[in-house]
């Protein structure tokens, strides 16, 4: 590993980040190269009218995918480093406390209920109340210790009880075609969305960030026990908190636009823990970029499928996930082998 | 002048009375050695003492304050505390172990300054891990990983140190040092409350010694007083012979005759 790179990782993964959105931007179905939408502006720019193909493509599919995928990936690389530093497990991702679950079944039970039919939003909310009844949930299971056994052990009832709701709507859906487009939404998809939905996600994402970003000390402090962080004068109970709530809105309000895209939360921060020692505040802000990239990636690769039934996102980010993390975990084997 | 004081401490834990009145003073610039068999609530008062959990019944004060429970940030730059527990959860390397200890001393988004560099850097040298500094902390061995949590705390220049059994699993050398560091910090106007095991440890190095048993300080005085035959075998249930080696005071335990 080059020195420089572990000591400014963001130096690599913000120009990577950055060229990934703008290959997101230029690559798509219609062959719109971003000369042409340029030069679509300009010559409508002096017409003065809205636009033309080129430009509405631009604005109308691809912007809106473009910035999901950022802001999504982000919310999801940053609250899986996040919960793994505060419950100080590998194994920790939005999943674990029951997050993401809980907002697949918000937007399921919206889809379900015949709302999304007469109002746009209506699933992306459904998912967002969904992720934000999870925490209060989460809070009265768990009870007044935030300790990080409880929140696990409730967060996994929370998890299961929702997949159980979830499969009991799907098995009643009385619409084979309400049925499939559920079962579509559930495998996650930046398909198809409009800024309605970026403006919709972006506030909850960013205040849930800063929640998480305003840890992050607290969680380089908790990496030697609860009691030393509580001495070095981080109440953990507060920290805890913070972390679920921050979490709960970042994921909540990600899974309700795209639906669930799996293994983002898991893998990035493995991938970018060697980049910054290992320190859990470090790994904060490298995990959204990370996250960021391994979205828009995928979301790219996808699109480059040509013509005919799109892959779904969460299927992809699991397919290059998994050789990435295979690859970690064999490479730690032979280090404490 | 520091004082951290407790007073009248109670805690019962699951129906177990485990501190039942327990009041202490410590005063800086001594070296007051937490002794006591296992199980007497050693631990627990170290806790109470730290503010890492409210008694049932009782005060601490710090200066005469109330003690936060838990600490906030201005408590932690004077107070540090050791735990028993040595678990470290991250592979990080020493040197970023031991620069936790700066965290209650810098903003929450900045880097550690030259000040807090320089005080990690003493540290790293007092605890003698300077030459651990770039190995992954989680690779040491238990010693030198106890000698790392140790430096951890002294980055922080605490004027309160509440250290856990600091010189379990260390070799006679480092126990050595370990025991002369604590000296030099109530030298240098710290205050040190220090759980130990070693009754040797205990009358060598302190200069008080507290007997915890069953919850109730049983003794709190000088060493020589203190750490009495007819004493600790009462407490311990164990028969501890005491000689002098060289004018020290040395314990030996054996099974009753």
């Amino acid at each position: 590993m080059i020195p420089w790179f572990r000591r400014h990782p963001l130096a690599v993964l913000l120009p990577l980040t950055a060229l990934l959105f703008v290959a997101s931007l230029s690559l798509g179905a219609s062959g719109v190269s971003l000369a042409g939408v340029l030069a679509d502006w300009r010559a409508h720019g002096e017409a003065g009218d809205a636009g033309g193909t080129a430009w509405i493509i631009f604005t109308e599919i691809r912007l809106p995918r473009a910035l999901l995928g950022l802001l999504v990936g982000g919310a999801l690389g940053m609250s899986g480093a996040a919960l793994q530093g505060m419950l100080r497990n590998p194994l920790a991702e939005p999943a674990v406390i029951g997050v993401s679950p809980c907002a697949a079944l918000g937007a399921v039970i919206a889809f379900y209920s015949g709302f999304a039919n007469s109002l746009a939003l209506a699933v992306p909310l459904g998912g967002i109340a969904g992720a934000l009844i999870a925490v209060v949930l989460l809070f009265a299971l768990a009870g007044r210790s935030v300790g990080v056994l409880t929140l696990i052990l409730a967060g996994i009832a929370l998890s299961s009880f929702a997949g159980a709701a979830t499969s009991l709507a799907l098995s009643l859906s009385p619409n084979p075609y309400a049925l499939a487009e559920i079962v579509f939404w559930m495998m996650g998809s930046l398909a198809d969305r409009t800024m309605d939905q970026v403006y919709l996600a972006a506030p909850f994402i960013a205040v849930g960030t800063a929640l998480l970003l305003s840890v992050g000390p607290a969680l380089d402090a908790l990496s030697l026990g609860e009691d030393t962080a509580q001495s070095l004068g981080f109440p953990v109970r507060r920290v805890g908190a913070r972390v679920v709530v921050g979490t709960a809105l970042a994921v909540g309000a990600s899974v309700a636009v795209t639906g669930a895209i799996g293994f983002v939360g898991l893998v990035v921060p493995h991938l970018m823990r060697p980049l910054v020692s290992h320190q859990p505040r470090r790994l904060l802000l490298p995990s959204f970029a990370g996250g960021a990239c391994l979205v828009l990636a995928a979301d790219t690769t996808l699109r480059l499928g040509g013509p005919g039934p799109e892959l779904k996102l969460g299927v992809v980010t699991a397919l290059l996930g998994a050789p990435f993390f295979l690859g970690l975990v064999l490479a730690t084997r032979r280090i404490l082998a | 002048m520091t004082t951290l004081e407790a007073r009248d401490i109670r805690l019962t834990l699951d129906g177990r009375s485990v501190l039942d009145g327990v009041s202490l003073r410590l005063r800086a610039g001594e070296v007051c050695g937490l002794i006591g068999p296992n199980g007497a609530g050693k631990s627990s008062l170290m806790r109470i003492l730290a503010g890492l959990r409210p008694p049932d019944a009782g005060a601490v004060t710090l200066d005469g304050q109330p003690l936060p429970c838990p600490p906030d940030a201005a408590t932690a730059r004077r107070l540090a505390y050791l735990a028993q527990d040595r678990d470290i959860h991250w592979p990080l390397t020493v040197a970023n172990v031991v620069a936790l200890g700066r965290l209650p001393h810098r903003g929450p988004f900045r880097d550690n300054g030259a000040a807090d560099r320089a005080a990690v850097e003493r540290a790293l040298a007092a605890a003698d891990c300077a030459h651990l500094r770039d190995r992954v902390a989680t690779t040491l061995s238990g010693g030198e990983r106890a000698r790392v949590l140790l430096a951890r705390v002294l980055a922080g220049e605490p004027d309160i140190l509440l250290a856990d059994e600091p010189a379990a699993s260390l070799d006679p050398l480092h126990q050595v040092q370990v025991m002369d560091l604590l000296r030099t910090l109530a030298g240098a106007g710290a205050a040190v409350l220090a759980v130990l095991h070693d009754l040797n440890a205990a009358a060598g190095w302190c200069d008080r010694v507290v007997m915890l048993h069953a919850g109730r300080v049983a003794a709190d005085g000088p060493p020589a007083d203190v750490l009495e035959p007819g004493l600790l075998r009462t407490i311990y249930g164990v028969d501890i012979a005491r000689g002098t080696v060289d004018g020290q005071p040395v314990f030996v335990a054996r099974q009753f005759p």
